[in-house]
């Protein structure tokens, strides 16, 4: 059960102010150096996908995490598998 | 798991968080916002004490006020609030120390099943994200929510 999604807010504008403004500066350096150097996570470059999959990447102009990707190559082999198991001439024969 | 969480009261774009540590000990203003960084796709999330009469924050103190995993909860809850308004952005984590960094991982690590459902998390390792693993020592981390 996670709770952390009930937590009871309260607006404050006084508040706003501080959104522009620099806290922990130090932190902020060092987030900023790391994101210089190294960026963000690895954005994946279609390695290990099949032709199609890369083609579906490349049509929809994805680029997506490896988290993402890993998601999303789980999806597309369930996808086409049970499409490959089962589809049959006469799942395109409406169309005909 | 029900954990106690502090009230917040939050800027109207929910950038800025403040809420009040209260113990027996004294009641100590905590401050945590969501602090723009080069990269326009991530917010360093800032936290530690309100320096009275400075708006400044001291993310190095101790305070020891027997509220640490109550404090905590809340920070993450901060984070839910924060990802569901802009759930694109990814949430910067770095400690001011290696303590520091340390409690991030020991955070993130005890409430990894949680945490996993929700967010992807990645932990940098000699100059390298990796998907974050519990208890592996990581430079700092980011984090984004996962698209449902």
């Amino acid at each position: 059960m996670n709770n952390f999604k009930e937590i009871e807010v309260e607006i404050d504008e006084r508040l706003d102010i501080e959104d522009n403004q620099v806290f922990a500066p130090k932190k902020l350096a060092k987030m900023n150096a790391i994101l210089e150097k190294v960026g963000l996570p690895n954005q994946n470059k279609g390695e290990n996908l099949t032709p199609l999959q890369k083609e579906l990447l490349q049509t929809f102009a994805l680029n997506p995490t490896d988290m993402q990707m890993q998601e999303l190559k789980a999806f597309l082999e369930k996808m086409f598998n049970k499409n490959v198991e089962k589809t049959t001439e006469k799942d395109f024969a409406h169309a005909q | 798991m029900n954990l106690e969480k502090y009230k917040l009261r939050a800027s109207k774009t929910y950038i800025s968080f403040r809420f009040t540590s209260i113990c027996p000990k004294g009641n100590i203003e905590k401050r945590i916002v969501y602090t723009k960084t080069k990269n326009r796709s991530v917010l360093n999330l800032a936290f530690g004490d309100v320096i009275k009469g400075s708006k400044g924050i001291d993310d190095t103190i101790v305070t020891n006020n027997d509220d640490k995993e109550k404090v905590l909860a809340t920070v993450v809850a901060s984070i839910y609030i924060f990802t569901s308004k802009y759930p694109n952005t990814w949430v910067g984590l770095t400690g001011s120390t290696v303590s520091r960094t340390r409690l991030y991982r020991i955070v993130i690590s005890g409430y990894f099943e949680i945490l996993s459902n929700d967010f992807e998390i990645y932990g940098l390792e000699n100059q390298n994200w990796q998907v974050f693993e519990k208890n592996k020592n990581y430079d700092a981390f980011v984090i984004k929510r996962k698209l449902v």
